[in-house]
């Protein structure tokens, strides 16, 4: 795709056992050729259980480890070494926001502060946050006037909103959202993920959106790329993904989504037992 | 701060005072007679006992308590046995000295402590953090004063670029200075070292590098104020222990402070002097902690914002 934001190529990461969990010399393919693409603005939803290389993906998307092969490049060219201070600067365009948001701020510093020091590591005028000023950035991700507030202060999911406004602060291409919601209550994650889809639009921001859980990604996406053993075994738009899965660890995994009501758990189930009389 | 909070502090502190007071009181009147301690074997028992009088020694133990602390209400801290004058003043014209040898020696264990903790820290594994832990294991494991014998011996005695003993010049000053502050930077950096390492590995120290935020930044800004509090907390004990004077390294480079006196003091049963140090040593502990306290709220907001119930 031309247009691009951010782009990987044939890319693959691999560990290289030293003696620990992995035996030495031995290697493991945590990303292993995959080709992906961000179009601006869209979300593009990764699936796949533990250690099929999702979350690699992710590091490698937004730069913060080497690919072993290949290339990662963002609005067409490719990052600057880790380190360095060009590399350092483009830390801006792609934002990550993790699992436990808990832990992803400092437990000495308010919100507000957090908020301000990312956007003073970039020499952002911290009066303009991506929404105005930062009580207005605040005000839209719903944390109204609680700035102030230390971390400990705020529910886990007040503390993802939090991290999610420190993201858009800096106003970035790309966030990758790793298992964002996956450490909160099903109720608070539904909030959290409109909240991502309404920011969409609003800050033109496009996601890389990896979890397991494939009832989330569903509800997110514009396209799904499924993950398995570090390789990519089915992409496309999310409808097609779901509605005629290809893959046979594709169907195993949207057969294991659990059912949203007891009529439809016994529509699938009347529909399984008919399609193995079939086989 | 909640006004409960500092109420509770002092009360506290008083609490410990009265305790510290009374303990090494009855202590030391248990421990021997200053008395036959002071005059010689063949002292006629007519002349002891005038001398008991006089101190106030031959009176109930409950009796000569009531009437020591209601002097210590009016300022009056008793009196020196063997320099007959005021305890108090005795004590208080060795702090100075004490406080020079003491703050230098501080100085010395933040500077190689912290530094060498940090250091450490942010070259795990290497070889750097290997030389560092293995000299700490050594300031451990070397005993205080033999360490400052050896260096008088190579400094003093061998190379005689440095006094051995006394005051007079900083020259004076650099040997008990190395001796007490090498001790304690072992312990501080094996600290600073391990509660680095902890918030180093916290997730939100590598979403600021995820975010851009440089170095010097991570560190200073969020690690270092993060890993504060067991710094706060060891440094903060010596801070305390530093008008007490150093009890071995004094008496060893004939260094004229606090803790000489305390050892001289104890050797000769001299009562008021060991309560007025005691005293000293005590109220000093009592403020450092306070200090150490409010320097953990300025660390941790989680501290502060319970301090009514959390930490008192």
């Amino acid at each position: 795709m031309s247009n691009a934001v951010l782009a990987l190529q044939d890319v693959s990461r691999h560990y290289r056992g030293k003696g620990g969990l992995l035996r030495k010399g031995d290697t493991l393919r945590a990303v292993d050729g995959v080709d992906v693409t961000l179009a601006p603005g869209e979300t593009l939803g990764i699936v796949g259980e533990s250690g099929s290389g999702k979350s690699t993906l992710g590091r490698l998307a937004a730069g913060i480890e080497p690919p072993s092969a290949g290339n990662v490049t963002f609005k067409g060219k490719p990052y600057a070494p880790i380190g360095s201070s060009a590399w350092r600067r483009q830390r801006r365009d792609v934002q990550v926001v993790f699992q436990n948001p808990s832990q992803a701020l400092d437990p000495r510093l308010s919100i507000a502060d957090q908020i301000r020091g990312a956007m003073e590591a970039h020499r952002l005028d911290t009066g303009k946050s991506g929404a105005g000023s930062l009580d207005a950035l605040l005000a839209r991700v719903g944390l109204e006037g609680l700035g102030r507030r230390y971390p400990h202060q705020l529910s886990g999911g007040q503390l993802q909103r939090a991290v999610i406004a420190r993201a858009l602060s800096l106003s970035p291409d790309v966030i990758v959202c790793d298992e964002a919601v996956s450490a909160l209550d099903v109720s608070v994650q539904a909030q959290i993920l409109n909240l991502l889809q309404d920011l969409q639009a609003e800050f033109s921001v496009a996601y890389l959106f990896i979890s397991h859980d494939l009832g989330v990604v569903r509800h997110v996406s514009h396209r799904i790329a499924v993950m398995q053993h570090g390789r990519i075994v089915e992409a496309g738009p999310a409808g097609d993904v779901f509605a005629s899965p290809r893959n046979s660890y594709t169907k195993a995994l949207i057969a294991a989504l659990p059912a949203a009501s007891p009529s439809a758990r016994r529509a699938r189930d009347a529909k399984r037992r008919l399609d193995f009389a079939k086989v | 701060m909640s006004l409960r909070f500092v109420l509770g502090k002092l009360l506290r502190a008083l609490l410990t005072l009265v305790l510290a007071v009374t303990f090494v009181f009855v202590v030391l009147r248990m421990s021997g007679d200053p008395v036959t301690q002071m005059l010689p074997d063949d002292t006629p028992a007519s002349v002891v006992a005038d001398y008991r009088q006089m101190w106030g020694l031959d009176r109930p133990l409950p009796e000569q308590y009531a009437r020591y602390v209601a002097g210590i209400l009016h300022g009056d801290f008793g009196f020196s046995f063997r320099d007959d004058r005021p305890a108090l003043d005795v004590v208080l014209e060795r702090v100075p000295l004490s406080l020079e040898l003491g703050l230098t020696a501080l100085a010395l264990t933040i500077v190689l402590g912290i530094g060498g903790g940090i250091l450490a820290a942010l070259k795990r594994g290497t070889s750097v953090d290997h030389a560092t832990m293995a000299m700490t294991i050594m300031g451990h494991s070397m005993p205080n004063f033999f360490l400052g014998i050896l260096l008088i011996l190579l400094f003093a005695m061998t190379w005689r670029i440095l006094p051995s003993s006394g005051v007079g010049t900083w020259k004076h000053l650099i040997l008990p200075a190395v001796t007490l502050g090498t001790s304690y930077a072992a312990t501080v950096a094996r600290f600073t070292r391990s509660s680095l390492l902890e918030v180093l590995n916290q997730p939100f120290m590598r979403t600021a590098r995820a975010k851009g935020v440089p170095f010097r930044r991570r560190i200073l800004g969020h690690a270092l104020p993060n890993a504060g509090i067991p710094i706060v907390t060891v440094v903060g004990l010596r801070l305390g222990a530093l008008i007490g004077g150093a009890v071995v390294v004094e008496p060893v480079f004939a260094w004229p402070g606090v803790g000489q006196l305390l050892v001289n003091a104890v050797a000769f049963r001299d009562l008021a002097i060991v309560q007025t140090i005691v005293l000293l040593i005590a109220v000093t502990m009592v403020v450092v902690n306070f200090m150490v306290d409010i320097t953990y709220g300025w660390l941790d907001p989680r501290i502060r914002v319970d301090s009514g119930e959390a930490t008192a």
